[in-house]
């Protein structure tokens, strides 16, 4: 079910192309906000809802793909949705492989723009979701002390309390209570579900690192 | 070398007709004086009798034949390109002289005797000689009036093939029939020789009157324009004088000194036309292979402008097409719905007519700069032209402190053109102008504005400032579209000049200005009007 609370960034240098985008979208019942550059969309604060990037290709002052290499290397990461004026057959190949989700042609059918936007807002709201989970998980694992993150890695590494005990050097009673204090800690009632969390921390492998690495 | 030169208009229709230049003159004059100082040097030795030279006869005498022969027919050439029949008459000139030198070697005494045939009568030779001295002065006096004689230029069409084929067989007939009276006629010959070495009394009228001759020919061709075929002809003619001093008149006995340094006169005689006639045509080649690359690099940048400006219209059409098709789904939508909103609907669909209004209006614009739909031209004086768009541009010549050196020259013709467009290019040129300056101290803010005739059918304007110039890299760019020296320029001001003085049948180009700057030069064709 879509969720109101969604907007739809256009960026665009004519003004009559914003204004027909922000009325299509208008008409279909969804939000959209208007720059005529990239610098006033980086300008402004964004609220934090599920959104997703139009952004034509020609630009006054970048290019719309160098833009979405800089959006990238910021850590922003909606989707974006490109339209242009030219039918640039590398341009769009290299804008989709640098993972924009759509790159139509202008004039486009206002229903093809329309199933973009959907599913560019779609991925956004799975993309915060599946990072959020992640966030509660980090959160967790924080709270626990170093001793029960040792613990928790060897647990998850699939050793008997009485080989961890063995290699941290410290009595097996102590052990169980560490083992205790992680499952409660995490929120989890099982070791299988311990080690999918470890999975998405990265934290799996025997390889890795000291606590001080943990964000 | 500037690739963008015009070629002269009229390059490869008459280039012997052309006035030498300086360095051709200086160089016939460097010429003739050596030619002289080397007769001066030979002169006292000039009696000097040489013995067992007859064998080098026949070497000069294959050399006569192939150079003269072969200017013949570059001459033959050169007429049937012309269409000039006095250069037919110098080539059956050249062509007589050539192959009569056969008759001419095989007669002297002394030269074929091991041919094993008959030894020849005494004044033989001589005869053949007379024919020669005489044919080819003859020849050069009737090219030269026949060349101001209205009736020179003959007409298009086969005539010239079976002229050409014509001379050469009359001349070779004659030349035969000549071979032929002199060889198997017995005594019938008059005594132009006392004995096989000295000519007798009877022999110094022909000399005599080949100097005449040829002294007409040399003031005719003084007397009037010249052109750079006539003044290699005045050097073979001088050559040809010493010849005859030498032979004649120093050196009077054959196979003297003075007689051997006259036939080396006449052989370098012989070379002149050939030579300058075989640089000439080098140098019409370099030119056309020059002026081919030149018209092919014109030819690519007005597609590469012109595929530009389709790219530009395309993109600004499909901008408002864009909203257009939006707005008419964004109506659609407002229509599909259980309850239609009206209002919205109206409201795309009058963005919609607006949009497309938007469109015509990008078009006409476009239109207007480039000029192809207003072809209206009329005859313009192209002085007033200059200083109208002198004027408008005043305000910013003004506040720019950039001072106008006027070398306008009076009475130019008139020029066909649209004085809109005309004023579009040299309000560009200017503006660029004013531009390239910004960086120039005020007092050396000059802007120099030339017009000029510019050969027989054109007039040449010339913008120049005194800036920084144009990078030489850029040089052989800035006429192509998105160029531009200036940042945010488009870069289409000069594609579009150029375009439109193309359009006018002119030429735009470039050319550096010293010590620094850069003049902006273009042509326009001189109105035939009425």
């Amino acid at each position: 079910m879509e969720t109101d609370d969604s907007i739809i960034f256009i960026i665009d240098d004519d003004p009559f192309i914003r204004e027909s985008l922000q009325e299509l979208l208008r008409s279909a019942g969804r939000r959209a906000w208007a720059f005529e550059s990239t610098q006033s969309f980086l300008r402004t604060e964004r609220p934090d809802c599920p959104c997703c990037l139009v952004l034509d290709v020609r630009l006054p002052d970048t290019s719309g793909l160098e833009f979405q290499r800089d959006l990238a290397a910021a850590g922003i990461s909606m989707p974006i949705i490109f339209i242009t004026g030219h039918g640039d057959v590398p341009m769009s190949v290299a804008a989709m492989k640098a993972g924009a989700i759509e790159f139509l042609l202008k004039p486009f059918s206002d229903q093809d723009f329309l199933d973009a936007v959907a599913r560019g807002l779609e991925l956004d709201r799975n993309q915060r979701r599946a990072s959020s989970v992640i966030e509660e998980f980090r959160h967790r694992h924080k709270l626990l002390t170093p001793r029960e993150r040792d613990v928790m890695t060897k647990v998850v590494a699939g050793l008997l309390n009485k080989q961890i005990a063995a290699e941290l050097g410290i009595s097996l009673v102590t052990v169980k209570v560490h083992r205790a204090h992680v499952m409660r800690k995490m929120q989890v009632s099982s070791v299988p579900d311990l080690v999918r969390i470890a999975e998405r921390l990265s934290l799996g492998t025997c390889e890795a690192q000291g606590n001080d690495t943990m964000v | 070398m500037t690739s963008r030169e015009p070629a002269p208009a009229n390059l490869l229709r008459d280039p012997v007709a052309f006035p030498p230049n300086e360095r051709a003159v200086r160089l016939a004059i460097v010429i003739v004086a050596l030619l002289l100082g080397a007769a001066f040097l030979t002169a006292p030795y000039a009696s000097i009798q040489l013995t067992g030279t007859e064998p080098l006869l026949s070497a000069y005498a294959a050399a006569v034949l192939v150079t003269d022969v072969l200017t013949a027919a570059l001459l033959l050439s050169l007429y049937s390109i012309l269409r000039s029949g006095a250069i037919l008459l110098l080539a059956i000139g050249y062509l007589f002289v050539g192959l009569s030198v056969i008759p001419w070697v095989m007669t002297f005494p002394g030269a074929m005797s091991m041919l094993g045939l008959p030894p020849p009568d005494l004044q033989a030779t001589a005869t053949v000689a007379v024919f020669r001295r005489l044919v080819f002065p003859l020849c050069i006096i009737a090219y030269i009036l026949l060349k101001r004689a209205p009736f020179n230029r003959l007409p298009l069409g086969d005539g010239r093939r079976r002229a050409v084929w014509l001379s050469v067989l009359l001349t070779t007939a004659s030349v035969v029939a000549l071979s032929w009276f002199v060889m198997w006629s017995g005594n019938d010959l008059p005594d132009f020789m006392a004995d096989s070495r000295s000519p007798s009394r009877l022999w110094q009228y022909i000399p005599a009157a080949s100097l005449l001759l040829y002294f007409i020919a040399i003031a005719l061709l003084l007397t009037q324009r010249r052109s750079l075929l006539d003044l290699w002809l005045i050097v073979v003619l001088v050559t040809l004088v010493i010849e005859i001093l030498l032979l004649s008149y120093l050196g009077p006995t054959r196979l003297s000194v003075g007689w051997w340094a006259g036939r080396i006169y006449g052989l370098i005689s012989a070379s002149t036309v050939l030579i300058a006639l075989l640089s000439e045509m080098t140098t019409l080649y370099t030119r056309l292979v020059r002026s081919t690359a030149s018209e092919r690099r014109i030819r690519e940048d007005r597609l590469a402008a012109t595929q530009a400006l389709l790219a530009l219209v395309a993109h600004e059409v499909n901008q408002p097409l864009t909203s257009m098709v939006t707005n008419a789904g964004t109506s659609l939508r407002w229509m599909d719905r259980q309850e239609p909103n009206w209002e919205e609907a109206s409201a795309a669909l009058r963005r919609v007519v607006r949009d497309g209004h938007r469109a015509g209006e990008i078009i006409r614009g476009i239109r207007k700069l480039y000029g192809k739909g207003t072809q209206e031209r009329v005859p313009l004086n192209i002085n007033s032209e200059i200083r109208q768009a002198v004027d408008l541009l005043k305000p910013e010549l003004n506040s720019e402190h950039i001072s106008i050196e006027w070398k306008l020259q009076d009475d130019l013709p008139l020029v066909n053109g649209n004085s809109i467009q005309i004023q579009q290019v040299l309000t560009n040129l200017i503006k660029n102008s004013i531009d390239a300056m910004q960086g120039v101290s005020r007092r050396r803010r000059h802007l120099s504005l030339y017009s000029s005739n510019y050969g027989v059918d054109a007039v040449l304007v010339s913008v120049a400032d005194h800036g920084l110039g144009i990078a030489a890299e850029l040089k052989e760019d800035i006429f192509a579209p998105f160029v531009t020296t200036k940042p945010g320029g488009m870069g289409m001001g000069l594609m579009f000049s150029r375009s439109i003085i193309e359009a006018h049948g002119g030429r735009l180009w470039l050319e550096d200005a010293y010590p620094n700057g850069a003049i902006f030069k273009f042509t326009l064709p001189v109105s035939h009007s009425p």
